[in-house]
């Protein structure tokens, strides 16, 4: 099972490798693949970090646009998506950070929640799920936030979650025992 | 529900080995413990399933596409950074130097623009720049963006020294400081 596992992960790991050289070397059409493989991710994941779904757009734009220039910097020392979701993961603090900055000095541009009018889903009941559970997300501080957001919704393992946030595998655990503490209680609530 | 918080410490790997034997042991023994970690493992698995949905993936490649298309009509972009990061350093130093009014510490001193590292300059003038390479990918305590938001700040002609203070923390002065060669006044 391991092996077919790998080899499967293997053939994942190729195909990006691929689609990237292909795309370096001219192929338009190989960028656009690989911006459809990967943009859902980068936008749940700028979703559950900011909660603001004009952020999470804005953020996805970023990230895409970033792959598009810098991709022949890649040197495939990690996997494409950690180096994507540590692209997005950036974007999204710097992003928290300027709206907290904008709060603290008053020029009105608050932090509103999830107030846009995207219609990024595709029913109004998806949309209703999602900010419950964003609502309960903004609940938890940023470090708590982005391990819960990273082993939960994108099944990462602390090894690969530290390689992303900097922070050291003893952090992640303490930080995500807290989160999950505080997810259910508030679940609960419910 | 109050549950034991040995379930939490538990499902978050923070347990010792004696401790995670002696929960495992206890499981087997304790309906009460099994039924509250089921639970615990419930509620967080319908949490998270009730994310996913599905989107109109079309919008971002659409939005994406127009933004691709757009980008090589911005040439004010580049003069727009370096102006702004121009304003930048002059109010930064200018206000460290007022705010710490004192001649003495004025003298200490030690700045130097010509030890600032250029890859430095051409990451916060250049918003495309912000990734050179691979590894730069781990080292962003600071990025361009960052800087653009000070500098989009930091060039409001309304804005006051107790803005300043609020925009640049400790630890990003101790950054910048360090860049620039400034560390006597720290």
């Amino acid at each position: 099972l391991s092996k077919g596992c790998y080899t499967i992960f293997g053939w994942i790991l190729l195909e990006d490798k691929e689609l990237v050289l292909k795309y370096l070397n001219g192929d338009e059409n190989s960028f656009n693949l690989l911006a459809r493989k990967h943009q859902k991710n980068i936008y749940w994941h700028a979703l559950r970090m900011t909660g603001n779904y004009d952020d999470a757009m804005e953020i996805t734009q970023q990230v895409l646009l970033l792959m598009y220039n810098k991709l022949s910097t890649f040197k495939f020392n990690s996997a494409l998506s950690t180096w994507i979701y540590k692209i997005t993961h950036t974007r999204s603090l710097n992003l928290l950070r300027k709206n907290n900055l904008k709060r603290l000095i008053r020029l009105g541009n608050e932090h509103d929640f999830v107030q846009s009018d995207e219609n990024i889903f595709k029913s109004t009941e998806a949309k209703e799920k999602v900010e419950i559970v964003l609502k309960q997300l903004q609940k938890l501080p940023k470090k708590q936030r982005e391990v819960f957001i990273l082993k939960n919704f994108e099944d990462m393992k602390y090894s690969e979650i530290s390689e992303i946030t900097g922070q050291s595998v003893g952090a992640l655990k303490a930080n995500y025992f807290h989160a999950l503490k505080k997810i259910i209680e508030l679940t609960d609530e419910i | 529900m109050k549950y034991d918080d040995r379930i939490y410490k538990y499902l978050s790997s923070t347990l010792n080995n004696s401790d995670k034997e002696k929960f495992e042991k206890d499981l087997e023994h304790s309906n009460e413990l099994r039924e509250q970690l089921n639970s615990v493992k419930l509620s967080l698995n319908n949490f998270v399933e009730t994310s996913k949905v599905d989107i109109n993936d079309t919008l971002i490649t659409n939005n994406f596409i127009a933004l691709k298309n757009s980008q090589n009509s911005s040439p004010r972009l580049k003069f727009k950074l370096s102006y702004g990061l121009t304003v930048f350093l002059i109010v930064f130093v200018s206000s460290t130097i007022y705010f710490f009014n004192n001649e003495s510490i004025q003298s200490d001193i030690d700045l130097n623009l010509s030890n600032i590292d250029d890859s430095l300059l051409i990451n916060w003038v250049s918003e495309k720049n912000i990734l050179e390479t691979e590894s730069e990918l781990y080292d962003l305590s600071i990025t361009s963006s960052e800087v653009d938001i000070f500098t989009e700040f930091l060039s409001d002609p309304n804005i006051t020294l107790t803005d300043i203070e609020l925009i640049i923390s400790e630890e990003e002065i101790q950054y910048l400081s360090e860049k620039l060669k400034i560390n006597k006044i720290l």
